[in-house]
Formats: structure tokens, C-alpha cells, sequence
């Protein structure tokens, strides 16, 4: 197969091949994993073809496997979709449900970080959108793994305000139960 | 020279020695074949870097190449670079960039750049793809034009040793997605296909599994990367400075290119 030299590449480009192999556990590096993380994260909720990561991508074949309304994320970016008080709470389960799927068989630790940050973001937007709780974790057990989240550097700012607010709801059930 | 830690893939087949530092310090004084293999070897992989600056510096094509040639024979074979090499002051991306520099300016100020290139070319520049500068370099300075050249260096070394490993090791399929998903987007600056797409040209029938296998190219690459970074640094533990420098490289003038 013909490849082609990166001399000549503009400097993103190239950027963006070395932050591919530049990737990887270097604990000494932990703020630029964090930073790694942080746009990542930001290109799944903002983008509609991320360059980053394939975890949209994946998302997308398996809710079309799981005869899932693969639809409705086509043209739209992830984060409208979790952030959108439009979004229905059948595609907030199935992007919940395939999101967990994902995040416990994908190789990638990056990739099972943002897997997890949507199974969870699908979890709270349900919580505070449409008050509906779509999945079996108990109230406490769930704040629990929201307040893990939110002390996450790399997690995005609409992201904290969402589990924020379903960590108070998910507090505030836990006592009354 | 010990080469039992030598780093291979499936690549090129060419012996690394540990480090270039241990290479060159081991080399020797000398005009042995030892010598000569250390710095040819050397000169294949920098030859370009070199070459970019002095083209960035205003020399011809032909200039440029002649005082390339002339750098490796006198400053690399002469021993000045090995004289000069303390590993405790930096790496040899550093290295050869400020003898680089000193060796311009002497050769400027003497004027005998044309006496001083050899008769006998270590290797023959013209059949490297050499010619103009791309045009990204026109908007950075000299010194940022050799790291440039560096890390595309690197980048396509890297790149040659991974694709080989993929494919010795039955794992050309994984390569291919790879390359369709990532690398090629990239390197033509077009849209990547959907995974979808891949499975069905590739005939694979789960997201998660091409989404895996993907990963485990990127996972190589980032092995090898680190291998080959190795390769420039004195200690391991200078491996996630050199990738934070080079990643800031070109994350700091990102924004004001066109």
C-alpha cells in the first residue's frame, strides 16, 4: 500500500498524527492525559465526524445493530443529543445501554473513559430531563459514581453542570428511600 | 559494540544500537567500518533535518546538500559532534542542531564550505527527495524548520516500522483500518470513513471489534514512537520530556499557520 511521507504536512496535521503516538500511559504526563482526554471528550460532544476518537462511530453501528433509532444521531452532534431536553428517553436507554456495552469491551482506556462518561451522561440526562431513572444502580450507588466523575480534571464543563445537578437529585432520593 | 538490546520490529531490518548517545560514544576514534556504519546509519535517518535548515538558512539546493554532506564528514565523522556529546547536556536533537548552527557559522566565516565537502559522499543526496521546501516551513524560523524535519523523520519511520510489524505479523488487516481510518485522513486532509464503511470493506462484522483493532495499531505506534524517541534522549525518563517538547512544538504554532 502506497503511503505517503508527512514532509509537507502542515504543522496541525502533524500534530494531530503525533498526539496519535504520543498517546499512551506516562504518569509523569498525567496533565497532558488529562488535556488528551479533555479534547477528546469535547470533539464527541460538539462534533459530528470526530477525528479523535471512534467511539460516535461505534456508538452509531451499534444502536443501528440493536435496531435502535440510530437516526436520531445522524447530523447531530452527541452532546445536543444528551444535553437536549428534546432527546427521548428510549434513545437516552439505547445509547445508555450501548455505551455500557462499550465501555467494558473496548481495549482502548481512553475510549472506556468516554464510554463511561456517556453511559453516565445518558444516565443523568434522563434523571434531569424527564425525571425518569433508566438504570438498576441504586440512588446512592449512582451519586456515588457521579461525584467520581465530576472529580474528573479532563470532564467537560456541560457535563459537570448535568451530573451535578443528577448527583443532588440522586442525594436527595437516597435520603427519603 | 554490544547490540543485544537493539530495538527491532519487522521494519527495515537495519541494527539500532541501543541509543544514538552509547552509538556515538562507543564509535570511537577512528576511521573504522564500525565508525563509519554508526554515523552512515546516522545520516540516513538526519540527513533532513539537516538539509530543511540550511535550505531555510537561504542556500541552494545544491548548497544545501554539498554542506550537509560536508556537516556529517566533518563535524559527525570528525568527531567534533562525539567531542562535544554529554549526554547530562541535552538531547541529540539538540545536539546536532547547535553544532549545526556553529558549523554555518564557521563556514561562513571562513569561506572554504566547497573545499571542505568531500570527495567521497557518505550517502547520495540526490537520490533522497530532496527539492523545495514545503511551504509550511516559509511561516517558522530556521531552527523550528529542523525540528520539523524531525519529527516528520520520525513520524515516517515510525510509521515504516509499524506498518511492517502489522503486516509480519498477521495483522494487515489491522493496518489497513487503520491506515483508512486514520491515517490516510490525515495525510490527505479529507474526512475519514465511517466505521461502518470499513466493516464493510474490510468485511468485519462488529463496530467494536474494528474499533479494537484500530486501537491496537495505535497502541504499536505509540510503543514504537517511544522506541524510536528513545533512540534521541540519554535516559528513559527523558522520553516524556522529548514527546511533551516536540508536542509543543507544533501545538504552539498550529494556530498561526495558514
Amino acid at each position: 500500500m502506497d503511503r505517503k511521507s508527512t514532509y509537507g504536512l502542515r504543522l496541525d496535521q502533524m500534530a494531530d498524527l503525533f498526539a496519535i503516538g504520543a498517546e499512551g500511559p506516562d504518569p509523569a504526563a498525567e496533565a497532558d492525559e488529562d488535556k488528551v482526554l479533555r479534547g477528546l471528550l469535547r470533539e464527541q460532544l460538539t462534533c459530528i465526524e470526530p477525528k479523535g476518537s471512534l467511539l460516535r462511530d461505534t456508538l452509531v453501528m451499534m444502536l443501528r445493530d440493536t435496531q435502535s433509532d440510530a437516526a436520531a444521531l445522524e447530523g447531530r452532534p452527541l452532546g445536543d443529543i444528551l444535553l437536549s431536553p428534546r432527546s427521548d428517553v428510549a434513545l437516552l436507554g439505547a445509547i445508555k445501554g450501548c455505551s455500557k456495552t462499550l465501555s467494558s469491551t473496548l481495549d482502548s482506556a481512553t475510549e472506556t473513559a468516554l464510554a463511561r462518561t456517556v453511559y453516565f451522561a445518558a444516565i443523568a440526562a434522563a434523571l434531569v430531563v424527564h425525571d425518569t431513572k433508566i438504570t438498576q444502580s441504586t440512588y446512592a450507588a449512582l451519586a456515588d459514581s457521579l461525584a467520581v466523575l465530576l472529580e474528573k480534571r479532563w470532564m467537560a464543563p456541560e457535563l459537570v453542570a448535568l451530573f451535578g445537578q443528577a448527583r443532588e437529585i440522586c442525594r436527595r432520593r437516597s435520603r427519603q428511600a | 559494540m554490544k547490540m543485544d538490546d537493539d530495538t527491532r520490529i519487522g521494519g527495515s531490518q537495519r541494527r539500532f544500537p541501543s541509543t544514538h548517545w552509547t552509538a556515538i560514544q562507543q564509535a570511537g576514534p577512528g576511521d573504522d567500518a564500525d565508525s563509519n556504519r554508526v554515523i552512515g546509519d546516522l545520516l540516513q535517518d538526519y540527513w533532513k533535518p539537516v538539509y530543511c535548515y540550511l535550505r531555510h538558512k537561504g542556500r541552494s539546493n545544491e548548497e544545501a546538500k554539498d554542506l550537509t554532506q560536508g556537516f556529517f564528514q566533518e563535524v559527525v565523522l570528525g568527531r567534533d559532534l562525539i567531542r562535544r556529546a554529554d549526554p547530562a547536556r541535552g538531547r541529540f536533537r539538540t545536539l546536532l542542531l547547535s553544532a549545526l548552527s556553529n558549523y554555518l557559522a564557521n563556514v561562513h566565516r571562513r569561506r572554504t564550505a566547497l573545499k571542505r565537502i568531500p570527495k567521497h559522499k557518505l550517502i547520495e543526496l540526490d537520490q533522497a527527495d530532496a527539492g523545495e521546501l514545503p511551504e509550511v516551513v516559509q511561516a517558522i524560523s530556521s531552527d523550528e524548520t529542523f525540528h520539523y524535519a524531525w519529527v516528520s523523520e520520525l513520524l515516517d519511520r515510525t510509521l515504516e516500522e509499524v506498518e511492517a510489524d502489522c503486516r509480519a505479523n498477521g495483522m494487515t488487516t489491522h493496518w489497513d483500518l487503520f491506515h483508512d481510518r486514520v491515517l490516510r485522513p490525515t495525510l490527505e486532509d479529507r474526512t475519514p470513513p465511517t466505521l461502518a464503511e470499513l466493516c464493510v470493506r474490510h468485511g468485519i462484522a462488529e463496530a467494536v471489534k474494528a474499533s479494537n483493532m484500530i486501537f491496537a495499531v495505535k497502541r504499536r505506534l505509540q510503543a514504537a514512537l517511544k522506541r524510536n524517541i528513545r533512540q534521541s534522549v540519554a535516559v528513559d525518563a527523558e522520553i516524556g520530556e522529548e514527546i511533551r517538547e516536540l508536542r509543543q512544538f507544533l501545538t504552539s504554532n498550529r494556530q498561526s499557520l495558514p
